[in-house]
């Protein structure tokens, strides 16, 4: 590989649109005008509610949806245009996986398999040898001649990686990828991808609603709402400092707790939400607190979620004491984390 | 039975057999090579990330509607100048097998169109995606997910023209199904209609057991 081919984003899109004619004649934007570009060995992630036009702007990635307009570049090559044999070629480099596993029901694992080899002209004689490498590689080799029907969700999704890998692809699109799964198998899934972005230090685009896989999985997120990005973050920083509505809705999912319902609290107390982030997660905060302040404490709630190895913790603290102390408690605290919200007390009617 | 009814099924029974068998296996074969292109054509046309051609597409689909709207008692007579270029006659059940190939072409090109169209879009989509050529796209991934749909499309085309094959005795063509008319329904040799009926029923049997039998054992 040249030193070009290198230096350049694996993926560039360039001002993608894509407008689909609807029944009705007004034409139905799913993709709105995004630019983005994914480095070499990221996983990079694509987030957003459903009908945000996730799947379509991954589909633009290996052209299976021509854009209407913009470019893609793929190495620094624009590939928009491409056509024919020379799309087929450019496929063979990316792998894709989706969330209903797609295999060929009427062919055995291994043919199934092989039928990515057999696409980029493998040699015949060494096409068994290699369906071998790659079912141990996710975990299968016991399969080979099992039919898709009688594999699991979880073994399915894992003989279309072990297809999608087969011809050394630089790219790995996955499209929903664990949608389908439960959360064990999800997890056994996503560890998989992990390892595999690893050892074959292979570029990953992973398209989700699932914030759990979002925060266990992606170096970057690009957060989409409405066909368009409104946010591109490291994971670590959307989690723990979401610039966007959307993108805090979908944080909130994983990382927000709940007030509980039965809570009554005194008139000499306040409610507060504490977020704290990076380095901050690890110091002693709360008895600094009553340490420091003539404040009582009490925990009511709270977790600490790792992401990319940080920790990112949550907690609802009741502060109690004179007013002026929890005043000047809550200022500490503003001071020493990084985010605190005053929880509205709710009056005796629940409201 | 009476002796007359044996006497005529011992003289034209076994004929009109392989009369019937005759028309019938010519015109599957027409219907296997050149239904199943036409169906692939029209499946491939119509398809997004394969083949999309509309030009093809309208051309295949009224060749195949305007033979599928023409009654096929009709299609046997407006086709008697081609039959007669094609094989030299008009009459018997070579020249028969003419018009019954056009009516099974079109018949099972519909069947293995829809057949096609059956399989579940995201494997096209993923073996699109892998790279593969449009060749090995229809060999192993076409051929292999619709293979017990077009083995019942073959037995449902076989069974139709069993059926079509009783009225070529009108282009003087035989088969089982002239037997039946010529002396069942003309000369009132009921027997000879029961044993007709009874055979035809048997034969068509034979054929729905088998093709249920080899389409269940492709599925997985």
């Amino acid at each position: 590989m040249n030193q070009d081919i290198l230096n350049n984003p694996i993926i560039e899109l360039q001002n993608i649109n894509v407008t689909f004619k609807s029944a009705e004649g007004n034409p139905l934007v799913a993709v709105s005008d995004v630019s983005l570009k994914v480095d070499r060995g990221e996983i990079f992630g694509i987030v957003g509610s459903s009908g945000a036009g996730k799947s379509t702007l991954a589909r633009v990635v290996n052209l299976l949806q021509k854009p209407t307009d913009g470019k893609v570049l793929i190495d620094g090559q624009n590939i928009t245009d491409y056509r024919g044999d020379e799309l087929r070629k450019l496929r063979l480099r990316i792998g894709m996986i989706f969330q209903h596993f797609n295999l060929i029901s009427g062919l055995s694992v291994e043919d199934n398999v092989a039928f990515n080899l057999k696409a980029a002209g493998y040699p015949k004689s060494d096409i068994h040898s290699r369906v071998v490498e790659l079912l141990n590689l996710v975990g299968l080799s016991d399969k080979l001649k099992s039919y898709p029907s009688k594999l699991s969700g979880g073994q399915k999704q894992r003989v279309a990686i072990a297809r999608a890998l087969a011809n050394n692809p630089e790219l790995l699109i996955c499209d929903e990828a664990t949608s389908a799964l439960d959360p064990k198998t999800t997890d056994e899934i996503v560890s998989l991808l992990n390892d595999i972005n690893k050892k074959l230090k292979i570029t990953i685009v992973f398209i989700t609603h699932q914030m759990e896989v979002a925060k266990k999985l992606f170096n970057r997120i690009a957060v989409m709402d409405s066909g368009k990005i409104v946010e591109i973050n490291s994971t670590y920083s959307l989690f723990s400092n979401p610039t966007s509505h959307v993108s805090e809705a979908l944080v909130s999912t994983v990382l927000d707790i709940e007030i509980p319902e039965e809570l009554e609290l005194s008139e000499e107390s306040h409610l507060v939400k504490i977020l704290y982030a990076g380095g901050g997660a690890y110091n002693p905060i709360i008895s600094n607190l009553s340490k420091t302040f003539d404040v009582d404490l009490s925990i009511l709630s709270g977790k600490i979620e790792y992401i990319n190895k940080k920790p990112l913790g949550i907690l609802l603290v009741s502060i109690i004491g004179e007013e002026s102390e929890r005043l000047k408690a809550i200022e500490y605290l503003k001071d020493n984390t990084t985010k605190v919200e005053l929880i509205e007390k709710r009056d005796n009617n629940g409201k | 039975m009476e002796n007359n009814t044996v006497e005529i099924l011992q003289q034209y029974l076994w004929k009109a057999s392989y009369e019937t068998i005759e028309m019938v296996i010519i015109s599957l074969v027409a219907a296997l090579v050149f239904g199943t292109l036409l169906g692939l054509i029209l499946y491939l046309s119509e398809t997004d990330l394969l083949v999309k051609n509309k030009a093809v597409n309208a051309i295949a689909a009224t060749v195949v509607n305007i033979i599928r709207s023409i009654p096929f008692i009709i299609l046997l007579v407006v086709l008697i100048p081609l039959t007669k270029f094609i094989t030299g006659t008009t009459i018997g059940p070579i020249a028969a097998s003419v018009p019954l190939s056009f009516c099974a072409i079109a018949f099972h090109a519909r069947l293995v169109e829809g057949a096609f169209s059956d399989i579940d879009s995201g494997v096209i989509e993923s073996s699109v995606a892998t790279g593969a050529s449009i060749k090995l796209i229809i060999s192993d991934v076409l051929f292999v997910e619709a293979r017990a749909s077009i083995v019942r499309a073959i037995t449902v085309t076989l069974v139709s023209l069993i059926g079509y094959s009783a009225m070529a005795g009108i282009v003087g063509g035989g088969g089982i199904g002239d037997l039946a008319i010529q002396f069942g329904y003309y000369r009132y040799e009921s027997g000879v209609m029961l044993v007709t009926v009874v055979l035809l029923v048997l034969i068509v049997q034979i054929a729905q057991i088998i093709g249920d039998k080899v389409a269940e054992s492709f599925v997985h």
